[in-house]
């Protein structure tokens, strides 16, 4: 039970990261901003 | 020289103080209240001298008579201190030494994460000045305001920019005075370093883990708000800082081998005074000060039959929490009648004492969610309606990270599960601080109008109560892929946040034009106008520091202290020599801002990367 525990909360916890690297503006914002920065420098 | 000398004679006397007070073995707790302490002896001084300036005992407030007083206090605790080792030297108990710290790797990852992020904001200090909005529209001129005029006094116009509450620009106040224009964000990097160990202190007891808590800790650092504003001239960070430092050393007032009730008392004394601190701040945190005072007196009132020092300790809270806020509520009642001035007070729809309502917009909100509901899944969305032209949503007003939205929203409902299940025996501290949480979440939805960093008190309270998540998903079986995750989701917001400094590190070195005015893209003219040139800003908000010049001499006329309608009878009032205008490059109309003005200097500047094109125009007032 307590190992069940576990990994639904390290299951709830990876699902929210990938939530976040799939809908938070800061990434899609980085990602553009980077690649314009470089091909400049580049 | 006299700014250093006023802040390293504090620093000692803080540090003899503590060394001879504090007999805590973490010493987390030792340098949290040498911090505490130092920012407390800084700033009363301050206050005095204003306060005397004000009452027309003392002409002007200055810094070098400052540094003569805090060299005397410095002797005065120096000896009390020499004195007092001599006395107790045999008396000391021997404190058993606490157990070293267990080696995490993946913590030291996350600690290089972000002291790697942190060291690149802090290498932008080199190339760049301070440049957040509301820093160069009010927190920075008030502060150098202060330092020109040599008083802290309201000043005539009622402006509510420079009315506020504000122990952190003096901070500022003495950076300014030192030179160290550049370096203004060195008073929020102690604020880091305070919150950081608050929040340490807070998880800790939380968990009695030292690795659970030194990973909230962390996640706290990697909230962007606090990042950006640990690199800028905010204040709301300095006033989450020392409110945290109040309640980690209140809820540490018995620990760590206390058992001397006088050393209790002034544990209790300095948690009074840090929080007082952050009440002298930020007038939003009169309602966390608030809450503050009326949860210590009601644990104080409990515990008045175990302890026996009630009214000694409510003493203690009164005059902890008014020391150092009590200059600003007192200015603002001499000045206005009204305690609280810039805040007007309302009741039931009537206003009692006049103010601003509206520092902050009533939809400000909007800059972060396009509808009400979308607070609830804020933390993954992080979206920003103007994002600036490197279109990252992280600043020193947005963005709680991924750390944060992984760990902390869980982390949340983890703690109210453990404070739920495991009943009485439960940790006390937790289950409070989980109840005041949720209490303070609905004050700041209701009453602080759902401003992120106006909640940063919370969002950083929040990264303590998930520790006992992270000793539990650190404890469990995956414990491998906890940290694996711990670590990337620290090191993709910390990637994020530290681009936006890196641009300007970057720029800053391919420009290879380091000097003021081209960072702010202001005609150098303005650096080379006589000293005591007063100039009125027609240029915006965002010059009442710049215009100043690079050696600070010229006196500005703030945007928010001109009429709506300029005239020439008003300028000789205020003896203004000149008019600085700034247009888009575009407008070209060649009529002045008001009559009897002479134009002296036009000039056509490129602005940024973006491409604008601002036309400046020095008009003389003749």
């Amino acid at each position: 039970m307590q190992v069940l525990k576990e990994r639904g909360l390290l299951l709830v916890a990876t699902l929210s990261y990938f939530i976040w690297l799939g809908h938070s503006f800061a990434i899609s914002a980085f990602l553009k901003s980077a690649h314009r920065l470089f091909s400049k420098f580049l | 020289m006299a700014p250093f000398f006023y802040l390293g004679f504090a620093a000692v006397s803080a540090f003899l103080l503590v060394r001879r007070f504090e007999g805590a073995p973490d010493p987390a707790m030792r340098v949290l209240s040498g911090l505490v302490l130092w920012a407390v002896l800084y700033l009363l001084p301050v206050h005095l001298a204003a306060a005397l300036q004000i009452a027309g005992w003392l002409q002007t407030v200055q810094i070098t008579p400052l540094a003569f007083f805090q060299a005397a206090v410095l002797a005065v605790v120096a000896v009390w201190s020499f004195l007092r080792r001599t006395s107790r030297t045999e008396s000391q108990p021997t404190r058993s030494s606490p157990p070293s710290p267990q080696f995490a790797g993946y913590l030291v990852a996350g600690a290089i994460v972000v002291g790697g992020a942190s060291l690149i904001f802090a290498a932008q200090m080199l190339v760049a000045f301070p440049d957040d909005p509301d820093a160069l529209a009010y927190h920075i001129p008030v502060a150098l305001h202060w330092l020109q005029e040599g008083s802290l006094r309201i000043p005539a116009s009622l402006a509510w920019e420079f009315s506020l509450p504000a122990n952190t620009e003096i901070g500022m106040m003495m950076l300014l005075a030192a030179g160290a224009q550049r370096f203004l964000s060195l008073v929020n990097l102690l604020a880091a370093i305070v919150l950081g160990l608050s929040t340490y202190l807070i998880a800790k007891k939380c968990t009695t883990n030292r690795l659970g808590a030194a990973s909230a800790t962390l996640i706290a650092l990697s909230i962007p708000i606090v990042q950006f504003q640990a690199f800028s001239a905010y204040i709301d960070l300095y006033a989450t800082a020392f409110l945290l430092a109040g309640t980690a050393l209140f809820i540490y007032r018995y620990d760590d081998d206390l058992d001397h009730p006088r050393l209790a008392l002034a544990r209790l004394m300095l948690a009074a005074l840090a929080c007082g601190i952050s009440i002298g701040s930020k007038s939003t945190f009169y309602l966390y000060g608030g809450v503050f005072f009326l949860v210590s007196a009601a644990v104080l009132i409990r515990e008045r039959c175990t302890h026996k020092q009630l009214a000694r300790g409510l003493l203690l809270l009164v005059v902890g929490l008014s020391a150092p806020s009590v200059f600003w509520i007192g200015r603002s009642w001499l000045t206005t009648g009204n305690p609280v001035y810039p805040l007007p007070v309302i009741f039931h729809g009537r206003t009692i004492l006049a103010g601003n309502p509206n520092i902050t917009p009533v939809n400000y909100e909007e800059n972060f969610v396009r509808s009400r509901a979308e607070w609830l899944i804020y933390p993954w969305t992080e979206w920003k309606k103007s994002p600036g032209y490197l279109l990252i949503p992280y600043s020193t007003g947005s963005g709680l990270g991924g750390a944060f939205a992984t760990f902390v929203p869980l982390g949340l409902v983890f703690a109210v599960g453990v404070s739920c299940t495991r009943g009485p025996r439960g940790p006390t501290v937790l289950k409070v601080l989980v109840i005041l949480w949720w209490a303070l979440l609905i004050c700041w939805w209701f009453g602080l109008r759902r401003v992120p960093r106006f909640g940063l008190p919370l969002w950083v309270l929040a990264c303590a109560l998930c520790s006992p998540l992270l000793v539990a998903l650190d404890q469990g079986r995956s414990r491998r892929i906890f940290r694996v995750l711990f670590v990337i989701s620290l090191a993709s917001t910390c990637a994020i946040s530290s681009f936006v400094p890196l641009h300007t590190l970057l720029a800053g070195l391919r420009e290879g034009d380091l000097s003021r005015s081209k960072f702010y893209d202001y005609p150098k003219t303005i650096d080379n106008l006589p000293a005591g040139t007063r100039l009125a800003n027609e240029a915006g908000g965002d010059y009442n520091f710049v215009l100043a010049g690079s050696k600070l001499t010229n006196e500005v006329i703030p945007d928010f202290e001109l009429p709506a309608n300029l005239t020439n009878t008003y300028l000789r009032q205020m003896h203004a020599d000149f008019v600085i205008q700034r247009l888009d490059a575009a407008q070209a109309g060649p009529s002045p801002p008001c009559d009897g003005l002479e134009l002296v200097r036009e000039e056509v500047l490129k602005v940024g990367e973006a491409g604008r094109r601002d036309r400046w125009r020095i008009w003389r007032v003749e």
